[in-house]
């Protein structure tokens, strides 16, 4: 048996079927209501919470209380079950970037064209916008205007939340003068990262997996409505 | 593939970092190489295609080594694909960075699940299916005997762990089988960008060891490739240190 870029390839007869049960099924076709119930199930499990506990708009950090080694449990259950990846690493990759400032320096490297290294920024202290601005000028000799600090971290806002397309966040309607205002005033803000974790919701990961398993058409068309 | 190389290897997170460094030296040697990942299938996958590319036999098996049943299932998945095992490379581990009076409970049973009790289950699952010769090797850390800020749980893993590997070499002896750990010192794995200020951590370390080099991933996985060969038969319940030389100061 081979299994190489997501392919089983049995050479031996009786170890096909048995890698298949190591593997999820792949080939179910989903309702929507199939899906509400086993992701429900899922998290409950995961987090060891009550089911009844997991309601559509439930935060899954602040209402249900999970933590790391349970994204890392429900990432896994959901690949078993649905066959479908939760990347909860890409959101925790994203926080890490935000956190040690490399998106900072992507933003300051575009708009003033010059070479900024997040560990030289990470040195500022305090770490406001201002504060590396003044950094920056003094070491790379850019001109600074009026209102530049606002400007950049808007732009970081949209960078970061650029950076989470396609992660089970429901994103729709974040207010990025909110995230700026937190950001302006603390470029690590632990409330900007609360407010982007507050997302993601039991909605949001039903949402994401609906959307995963209809693109790969294992989702069943809805009836008509009653 | 010579007589002495071992036909058919389990790496226990292997997709990445050092886990996936064992898997591909094994798979240079030509074996049968069963990856097991946990989440990032992505990661398993190329190393899966890597093992192939580089001589070996490629096998991707996905299983939550926390819980005994899931390690059941999967030796009997080998047992079924390849009727044996040679080597097991105890390597998943997980963890939870925090002080030692800041753990859950929830998050210590998860650490010692994963780091600890699987060595166990795998010892007693693939001994079953594992012939005279056979190794068990797992893979440990300084921090079983040094104190490292917020590592608390997966220190006192390890700890169990070497405790563990010695109990288990004298048990499994008389089946010819040896059953020892490699401490690995710092590697550079993407483990470390996920700690705050980990790459200043790493420079760090970097300079305190003597040579100024870390240890790299390869160089780890070749002391368990040697662990596992017909001449480390006699070298039994012991504790490697691969650490460049950094534990021996003090």
């Amino acid at each position: 048996m081979n299994a190489i870029a997501g392919q089983i390839v049995a050479v031996e007869g009786s170890a096909e079927e048995a890698a298949e049960r190591m593997e999820p099924d792949i080939t179910k076709i989903w309702t929507r209501p199939e899906v509400r119930a086993s992701v429900g199930k899922l998290i409950a499990e995961s987090l060891g919470v009550d089911v009844a506990s997991v309601t559509a708009e439930a935060q899954l950090i602040a209402d249900l209380g999970a933590e790391s080694i349970d994204f890392l449990d429900l990432s896994f259950k959901c690949q078993q079950t649905f066959g479908v990846d939760l990347p909860m690493r890409l959101i925790q990759e994203r926080r890490i970037e935000w956190r040690d400032l490399s998106v900072l320096a992507r933003v300051l490297e575009s708009r003033y064209r010059v070479t900024v290294e997040a560990e030289d920024l990470r040195m500022v202290s305090p770490p406001t916008v201002d504060a590396v601005l003044e950094h920056v000028a003094a070491k790379r000799g850019i001109s600074r205007a009026s209102g530049d600090g606002r400007e950049v971290v808007t732009t970081l806002v949209s960078c970061m939340l650029d950076d989470l397309a396609g992660t089970p966040l429901d994103l729709s309607g974040l207010e990025v003068d909110r995230l700026a205002g937190y950001l302006e005033k603390n470029l690590q803000s632990p409330e900007a990262v609360e407010v982007v974790m507050s997302r993601l919701t039991v909605r949001a990961i039903d949402d994401y997996i609906v959307g995963k398993l209809a693109a790969a058409r294992r989702l069943a068309p809805e009836g008509p409505a009653a | 593939m010579s007589d002495t190389t071992p036909r058919s290897v389990l790496v226990t997170g292997g997709g990445r970092g050092i886990g996936r460094a064992i898997a591909l030296r094994f798979a240079e040697a030509g074996a049968r190489v069963f990856v097991n990942f946990f989440v990032n299938r992505e990661a398993a996958e190329k190393t899966a295609h890597d093992v192939e590319v580089r001589g070996g036999v490629p096998h991707l098996l996905q299983a939550d080594l926390k819980e005994p049943a899931e390690i059941k299932r999967l030796v009997a998945e080998i047992k079924t694909c390849a009727g044996q095992l040679d080597v097991v490379v105890s390597n998943a581990a997980s963890g939870v960075l925090r002080d030692g009076l800041d753990i859950s409970p929830k998050q210590w049973d998860w650490v010692m699940a994963t780091n600890t009790r699987a060595l166990l289950t795998l010892a007693q699952e693939a001994s079953r299916i594992m012939p005279s010769g056979g190794r068990i090797i797992a893979l440990s850390s300084l921090g079983s005997r040094r104190v490292i800020p917020g590592y608390a749980a997966i220190g006192v893993s390890k700890a169990a762990l070497e405790g563990l590997t010695r109990y288990l070499a004298v048990e499994l002896a008389a089946k010819g089988i040896t059953v020892n750990a490699v401490s690995a010192g710092a590697v550079e794995t993407d483990v470390w960008q996920a700690m705050p200020d980990g790459t200043a951590a790493l420079a760090a370390i970097r300079a305190r060891t003597p040579g100024g080099a870390l240890v790299t991933a390869d160089d780890v996985a070749g002391v368990v490739y040697f662990l596992a060969s017909p001449v480390a038969q006699a070298i039994q319940g012991q504790v490697l240190t691969v650490d460049g030389g950094y534990s021996l100061l003090a």
